[in-house]
């Protein structure tokens, strides 16, 4: 037993002095740098260029079919006065203030009920988790079916009940960018789901047990213990539905093309920031003036995320 | 001994070369044919093959792509184009300007390719600073659908030809239960057909050299308040019926009693209203008379192609009278050669014949590569006027002053 101790500790030592020597820390970092080499070059590649393109393309009238021409700041003084590109601002900004708030709180209380060790449960939790693996377009559709204000469901039961006619949904300018954003709250509720399910599991059952010796029921429990210790969790999801919400281009899109004309499609009241990006690059062939909004789509972000690490993150520190 | 075999594997080399170069010039020139219609690609498959058989100098490779326009763009910029595509021709100003296509006109000078034999909107429309870009393939144009079933229950004869008849028709065919609305007399649903409109009020889109938006003008007020009439007797609600497609659509389930529409439609509506009885009829006329708006495709050579003559070849086969002819009777097209058009097919039946009738009163849209982001803008605009939400009139005018800030850049 003795000897088997020492022996460990001998061969502990040992491979703690190699760590230590020159030549296995050279070895190390050679190693390191291999394996970050090959994602980082795909980034450089994949996202970094092209994101230093899209800069200077967004100073040029640039159709793709012939080299880019330099304008300066004309695209930006441009979209400054765009109608459209400030619509899907203002309902990228809108669609994010009501699907984040909604999903979020939506995952974090199917994870509180299905944080249970229940028979069955993991069929409830995939039943959740559905939505998230469904394609878009499949939710756009049954969603543009049930939200339909002639023959939809969800109409014709509001009527049925309570003899209000409720709104056309979809091609009511007021209503549309909501109702796509309930749709992506139930769609992406799953994911959230998930990620505080694991939020809770990692909650030490200590802290708890301390909190129902000093008397705290259930409601204090929640409040007091759970949502603290939530917080990273909440902080890493708000960012990043916070990214996503300004970048929502899939469900608005697939909604208003099923719902429009030819004529009306690039138009609509439902139109998103990257939706009209993609309008002008590829319909318009402008790729400089589309840059020129992708850009500034890409400050607006990291604002966002910059206030959202200032305020949400020091909260999580303390 | 050495030097023996080697001399008779350097024959064997020579002769090999020799026979894989032989090989490479008997073999056909290839190009590749960008097609982008699901449903009637395999017909279009057969064709091709018809052409590969009928001679053996050119050998066309069909391949199904969707999304075009986008595909086409990273075709092009990446260098491998193809040889042949069918383009949506109403994009084709803004493409040709941009330097994506190869200009046909040599190939027709030296072929003496008679483009007279095409619908002349159909061949303006792509042509661009003078330039022809490709022949068209199909043509359609926007008539009134309505339902014979609805206007025999209402007691109507006739389609009607006029604003005016058309307000008092859809008057006597809508009906709303409790205020609800249960058929809409006539369909308002698409702004963006505020072009054909515009035209049969007598104005015009853009000043002739397209520096000014000219849609907020005395023609342009008669269009809103006459679609505001429509409006106010409540003929039509926005969003009515719209969103529902197939056995549930809004035309075959006869919750819309008359629309404008193209022949696209007529395939959809043979396969999930078989027992509707419907006809179509010219569009009414406006104080100015009869007008449409036309669109369709046609076959365009993007720059950068390995070989546009052997596409060439291929483009005046796909295009002549009897292939053309016998590509839209399969498709339920209008064919853009006017030879084929004449075809009884087409020319003797109830439904395409209106069509044909509306051809010489369609115009196309305008040429020019500031159309879409100009009529986008004029659009979302009167989008809030149908919704009720703004006054006609207003409409026009903050569209034309959006319009009017694209054509700037």
């Amino acid at each position: 037993m003795k000897t088997k101790d020492t022996r460990r500790e001998l061969e502990g030592l040992a491979v703690r002095k190699a760590e230590n020597s020159p030549n296995w820390r050279v070895h190390e970092a050679r190693l390191a740098y291999l394996f970050i080499s090959l994602p980082l070059l795909l980034y450089f590649l994949f996202t970094l260029y092209p994101a230093l393109k899209t800069l200077y393309v967004s100073f040029s009238e640039y159709s793709v079919f012939t080299p880019p021409r330099w304008i300066g700041i004309a695209n930006f003084r441009r979209l400054a006065e765009d109608e459209l590109f400030w619509l899907g601002l203002k309902n990228a900004g809108l669609f994010a203030i009501i699907s984040i708030p909604l999903s979020m709180a939506g995952g974090l209380a199917v994870a509180l009920l299905l944080n249970r060790a229940l028979r069955g449960i993991t069929l409830w939790r995939s039943m959740y988790y559905l939505p998230v693996i469904t394609s878009t377009v499949v939710v756009a559709t049954v969603w543009s079916y049930l939200l339909n204000g002639n023959a939809g469901l969800i109409n014709r039961v509001i009527y049925e009940l309570s003899g209000w006619q409720p709104p056309n949904w979809l091609y009511d300018s007021f209503w549309i960018i909501p109702s796509v954003a309930v749709m992506a709250a139930w769609q992406s509720l799953g994911t959230n789901m998930i990620i505080y399910l694991a939020g809770l599991q990692g909650i030490p059952p200590v802290l708890y047990e301390a909190a129902r010796i000093d008397g705290a029921g259930s409601w204090r429990l929640f409040w007091h213990v759970t949502l603290p210790s939530l917080r990273p969790t909440t902080f890493f999801l708000l960012i990043t539905s916070a990214i996503g919400a300004f970048q929502v281009f899939d469900l608005p899109y697939v909604v208003t093309h099923s719902t429009a004309s030819f004529g009306t499609a690039g138009a609509g009241p439902g139109l998103t920031s990257v939706a009209y990006i993609y309008s002008t690059a590829f319909r318009s062939l402008e790729m400089g003036y589309a840059s020129a909004q992708a850009f500034i789509l890409f400050a607006i972000i990291l604002i966002i995320s910059i206030l959202n690490f200032r305020f949400v993150k020091s909260d999580v520190d303390s | 001994m050495r030097g023996r075999i080697g001399g008779k594997l350097l024959v064997c080399v020579f002769s090999l070369i020799l026979l894989v170069s032989l090989a490479a010039t008997a073999a056909p020139r290839e190009v590749t044919f960008w097609y982008d219609w699901g449903d009637s690609f395999e017909l279009a498959k057969t064709l091709v093959a018809e052409f590969n058989a009928s001679q053996d100098e050119v050998k066309v490779n069909i391949v199904f792509a969707q999304d075009v326009q986008q595909k086409l763009l990273t075709a092009v910029a990446g260098g491998t184009p193809p040889d042949i595509v069918v383009w949506d021709r109403f994009m084709t100003p803004t493409f040709a300007r941009k330097g994506a296509f190869t200009p046909l006109d040599d190939f027709i000078k030296k072929d003496g390719f008679d483009l007279s034999s095409f619908y002349e909107a159909a061949v303006a429309e792509l042509q661009v600073d003078g330039k022809t870009y490709g022949v068209p393939q199909q043509v359609d144009a926007r008539a009134l659908f309505y339902n014979k079933t609805l206007f025999k229950e209402a007691g109507i004869s006739e389609p009607p030809t006029t604003w005016d008849e058309l307000l008092e028709v859809a008057k006597k065919l809508t009906v709303r239960r409790n205020g609800k609305l249960e058929v809409a007399g006539f369909a308002l649903n698409d702004p963006g057909l505020f072009n054909m409109w515009m035209w049969s009020a007598g104005g015009d889109l853009f000043s002739d050299d397209f520096t000014k938006v000219t849609i907020a003008t005395e023609p342009g007020f008669a269009v809103v308040d006459f679609w505001g009439r429509l409006l106010e007797a409540g003929v039509y609600e926005w969003g009515f019926g719209s969103g529902l497609s197939q056995q549930n659509d809004p035309f075959i389930t006869g919750k819309i009693a008359m629309k404008y529409d193209g022949p696209w439609t007529l395939p959809s509506l043979k396969k999930y209203g078989p027992n509707l009885d419907f006809g179509v009829a010219l569009p009414v006329a406006g104080p100015a008379g009869i007008s449409s708006v036309m669109g369709g495709h046609g076959l365009v050579i993007p720059r950068g192609s390995k070989d546009p003559e052997a596409a060439w070849e291929f483009v005046k086969w796909w295009t002549s009278a009897d292939v053309n002819a016998r590509y839209c009777k399969a498709t339920n097209n209008l064919p853009a050669n006017k030879v084929a058009a004449e075809d009884p097919y087409f020319s003797t039946d109830p439904i395409f014949k209106p069509f044909l009738d509306t051809m010489p009163y369609a115009r196309t849209r305008p040429a020019t590569d500031k159309y879409y982001p100009a009529e986008s803008k004029w659009v979302s605009h009167l989008i809030e006027f149908v919704q009720g939400k703004k006054d006609g009139r207003a409409a026009l005018k903050d569209g034309q002053a959006e319009a009017q800030k694209v054509l700037k850049y």
